[in-house]
């Protein structure tokens, strides 16, 4: 034997740890049987409870009390949690917040935090509830009435109690307070149940507090930086890149009042280099709302018409029109003061618009790719011509009139017929758009391309006047019928719209006035797979055409509209905006991808492209071509 | 009129589900789709709540919204008005039912300053681009589809009948069945399996949290999961109030584009 002991010691430790590590490794690893299968609370007057429903009956829980902060602590062994951990807040007087976790392998806590109300009682109990083996907490706030049963458990730490282990008659779930009956229904308030195992995790939702109220005072706003850089060097002059940074910022105070500043700067360069800073009021704006009517008064953008992007009948607010069609529609409106009066009846709507000072839409005459008369001046310098000419167009000015009587009102009647929408309006008003009364350089014929070589081969028979640019602002009417419906798979809408007389520049580089009609129909679309489609046709007719008239026939035809589709989720789309001159093929198109991953900031990158000949409306800018990167974060 | 009949689709979240009792009649597929939708859910109703938004690689948005709902003759309205964030805030959304269920949609955007209505191809899209679809955001005529109950589940402590619903032949739909969990006790749809036109499951809907306010069982969290794009959606009510005194002009047209 003495002889046998030696020989195996490695053996005997090895089968020894071997034994101990298979021992062992069933207590690590195995979870406990039982396990929580549902939490309820339930809340009635001053009593709370917490219910937690399990598999099968725990055979062992212990209660306590912990302070700092101060929470009843419900421990039950050999029972586990089906996921890492559980908090839910509660709507109670008394608990403030439901835990559960994993305290050790085979322990769940049930960790109760509690509310700094007073005193209150609590009590644990075992039972069968609705057939399924359950414990309950129960607590019970001090209000002047002891509720028989329960044991007073307040302010004493490290109390430990072990519950009863024998089965109890469920207690109701929706008690009622003795005396505390004051509402219909009161008696069933603030049961809730909580579904367990879908539980989302706590902290997905933001901290807000049911009864937290919100200030009637609120400040929004929008800072967007905008910049472009060309696509390549066509022109012997041009802007090649720009910038656009527009601050907004907002106050309203109860939907009632608005106040908004807007600091905006635009810079075209680096050749013939342009910048303009404004600090203005934006909007300001005082609203009166009741039942029937909606009054407002102020600086205010008001929206009529019911089509995308481009709408004849939305002619009460100027634009911005310094960068063509770059920025989005609703970008270039600018406020304007005006009083606003919506009369609602059952089916008919009643507007009335007055508007006491003219503003005209911004426009650039001069020194940018947009401009009316793009570089004219700083090629002209660079020309052949002789220098008392070049200086003579050097110092060529616009003259603007100041229009004698301003004010402008509107009208629109609104009412759906079925699911038709449709909208009647008119519009006694001033066109935003300047009226080229005379040029300094008369006799000469120039087609849509406005440049240098187009006026210097004009200017055989040219006489020079010594005046400047006279522009003005000539008044109008506009009338017409907007629509909006559904059918089937299509979103439908429309506007018609007549003008008593509008602007158009012509050959002479003066205008003539002509009324018009036009009208565009538009339907919207979304395919299965999410991709949306948008097309507007356009037709304008000009009446008493005159064959002078640059960029437009008699009847243009034009088609426009959007296509976009998400890319991934929600945060990437692609966009297309497009707009086609039929008559002339011209075209306008911009591709982009628009990124809005963060909250609250959007990111928009890619191109504006042009295409056509350079006298057309839309080919004009074919030089124009860029790339750009629009980023906006609203707060 | 004859009173309108819904399917137990998402217009419940913020809408309560009240302690209808246990019927002890033999109960039918279609009795309790009708049993859910005739419901005490309140003349009206005032409410806050979050929606939140998890992403396929976690990434959370947060959104708050108010929803005001009115009840006349039998017909709802509602009006849900996004409060933040800032890129989302103003943005409206009206359902107005009317008389046979011709039940119109518009959506406001406050940087367009109009309404624009929702068209029946946009249906099966994603209410801002959330998991819900603006089909989900309304109620259907129980009419429109067939049922089966299919036997009984626990889900919690809850005992619920388990429903099939499957559009009828002219029902226009993205959904080709439904599978519901539908509480004995509060007839409140808890879980909602929703397939496709060909039968492949894709999404789920699930009532976290249910709680009795003012007699009426309330969703107060609720989840839409969508498998395919692996998205999820949770609301979260913070305060809702039933029978109050509002208005039928706060949800109404005039009301959305008065922002």
């Amino acid at each position: 034997m003495a002889e046998e002991q030696p020989a195996r010691p490695g053996m005997i430790l090895l089968s020894a740890v071997t034994c101990a590590l298979l021992l062992w490794s069933t207590p690590c690893f195995a979870l406990p049987f039982n396990k929580i299968k549902n939490i309820l609370f339930n809340k009635d007057g001053s009593t709370e409870t917490v219910t937690i429903f399990f598999k099968t009956p725990p055979n062992k829980v212990k209660s306590f009390i912990l302070n700092d902060p101060e929470r009843i602590v419900v421990d039950i062994k050999n029972v586990f949690i089906p996921q890492i951990n559980f908090r839910k807040t509660t709507t109670g007087k008394i608990i403030k917040l439901i835990r559960i976790n994993q305290n050790r392998k085979d322990t769940s806590r049930i960790v109760l935090d509690i509310k700094e109300n007073g005193q209150y009682d609590f009590n644990v109990e075992r039972l069968i509830e609705h057939g399924r083996p359950a414990v309950k907490i129960i607590t019970h706030l001090h209000e002047n009435q002891a509720v028989p049963g329960l044991t007073a458990r307040t302010k004493q730490p490290s109390l430990e109690k072990q519950s009863e282990s024998t089965e109890k008659s469920p207690v109701a779930q929706d008690r009622k307070s003795p005396g505390k009956e004051t509402k219909e229904n009161s008696s069933d308030n603030g049961e809730q149940v909580f579904l367990f195992n879908d539980s989302p995790p706590d902290d997905i939702f933001a901290e807000s507090g049911r009864n937290e109220k919100k200030s009637d005072f609120a400040i929004s706003g929008l800072i967007q930086l905008r910049t472009s850089l060309d696509v390549k060097n066509e022109d012997r002059i041009e802007n090649d890149t720009s910038l656009k940074n527009r601050v907004l910022v907002e106050s309203k105070y109860k939907n009632m009042f608005t106040l908004s500043l807007l600091s905006d700067y635009l810079y075209f360069g680096p050749e013939n280099k342009t910048d303009d800073y404004d600090l203005d009021l934006y909007e300001a704006t005082w609203k009166y709302s009741n039942d029937s009517a909606v009054f407002s008064i102020g600086k205010q953008i008001i929206r009529w018409g019911k089509t995308d992007r481009v709408s004849p009948l939305d002619t009460l607010n100027p634009r911005d029109m310094r960068e063509f069609v770059i920025p989005d529609y609703e970008e270039t409106k600018i406020p304007v003061w005006m009083a606003d009066l919506k009369l609602f009846f059952d089916n008919i709507r009643l507007e009335g618009v007055f508007i006491p000072f003219f503003e005209e839409s911004e426009i650039d005459y001069f020194k940018s790719d947009w401009a009316v008369f793009p570089h004219i001046k700083e090629e002209l310098r660079d020309s052949s011509l002789p220098p008392d000419l070049k200086r003579y167009f050097h110092n060529i000015k616009v003259h603007e009139d100041d229009p004698d009587q301003e004010i402008e009102l509107g009208l629109r009647f609104s009412t759906t017929i079925k699911n038709v929408d449709l909208d009647l309006s008119w519009h006694n008003t001033r066109e935003d758009i300047p009226y080229f009364k005379s040029f300094p350089v008369k006799n000469i014929e120039v087609d849509g391309d406005i440049s240098e070589e187009n006026l210097v081969s004009s200017l055989d028979n040219a006489v020079l006047t010594n005046e400047d640019i006279e522009v003005e602002y000539r008044r109008t009417k506009t009338a017409g019928l907007a629509f909006e419906t559904t059918l089937a798979d299509f979103g439908l809408r429309g506007e018609a719209a007549w003008h008593e007389n509008q602007s158009f520049l012509t050959h002479s580089l003066t205008s003539v006035r002509n009324p018009v009609f036009e009208y565009i129909l538009g339907a919207d679309y979304t395919a299965k797979g999410g991709t949306y489609l948008n097309l507007q046709f356009a037709h304008r007719h000009i009446h008493d055409y005159d064959s002078a008239i640059l960029y437009f026939d008699e009847d243009t035809y034009s088609l426009l509209g959007e296509i976009s589709r998400d890319l991934l989720s929600d945060w990437l789309e692609a966009r297309l905006y497009y707009s086609v001159t039929l008559n002339d093929g011209s075209l306008y198109i911009s591709p982009r991808l628009e990124y809005t991953y963060i909250t609250n900031l959007d990111l928009v990158i890619g191109a504006n492209l042009f295409a056509g000949d350079e006298d057309t409306w839309l080919g004009r800018f074919d030089q124009n071509d860029q790339f750009f990167l629009d980023i906006s974060y609203h707060f | 009129m004859k009173k309108s009949k819904p399917v137990i689709f998402l217009a419940a979240v913020l809408f309560c589900l009240s302690a209808f009792p246990a019927a002890a009649e033999e109960i039918t597929g279609k009795i309790l789709a009708q049993k859910i939708f005739d419901r005490d859910r309140g003349r009206n109703s005032a409410a806050t709540a979050q929606m939140v938004l998890i992403s396929k690689s976690g990434s959370k948005r947060v959104r708050t919204f108010t929803n005001k709902r009115f009840m006349e003759d039998g017909l709802e309205r509602q009006l849900i008005r996004f409060t933040s964030p800032a890129d989302i805030e103003g943005t409206g959304f009206l359902t107005i039912e009317k008389e046979g269920w011709k039940t119109e949609q518009f959506l406001y955007l406050p940087a367009l300053r109009r309404t624009r209505r929702i068209v029946t191809s946009q249906q099966s899209q994603r209410f801002v681009n959330s998991d819900f679809t603006y089909e989900d955001m309304k109620r259907h005529p129980v009419d429109n589809y067939t049922y089966e109950i299919t036997g009984s589940r626990k889900v919690g402590n809850l005992e619920c009948y388990a429903l099939e619903a499957r559009p009828k032949k002219n029902t226009d739909s993205q959904y080709g069945l439904t599978r519901s969990l539908v509480s004995k006790k509060c007839l409140v749809p808890v879980v909602v399996e929703y397939f496709d036109q060909k039968c492949s499951h894709f999404k789920t809907y699930k009532t976290l949290q249910l709680e009795k306010v003012q007699g009426i069982w309330t969703e107060m969290t609720v989840s839409m999961e969508d498998f395919e794009r692996e998205h999820k959606t949770f609301i979260k009510v913070e305060q809702i109030d039933y029978n109050t005194d509002i208005d039928k002009d706060l949800v109404s047209r005039k009301s959305l584009a008065d922002y």
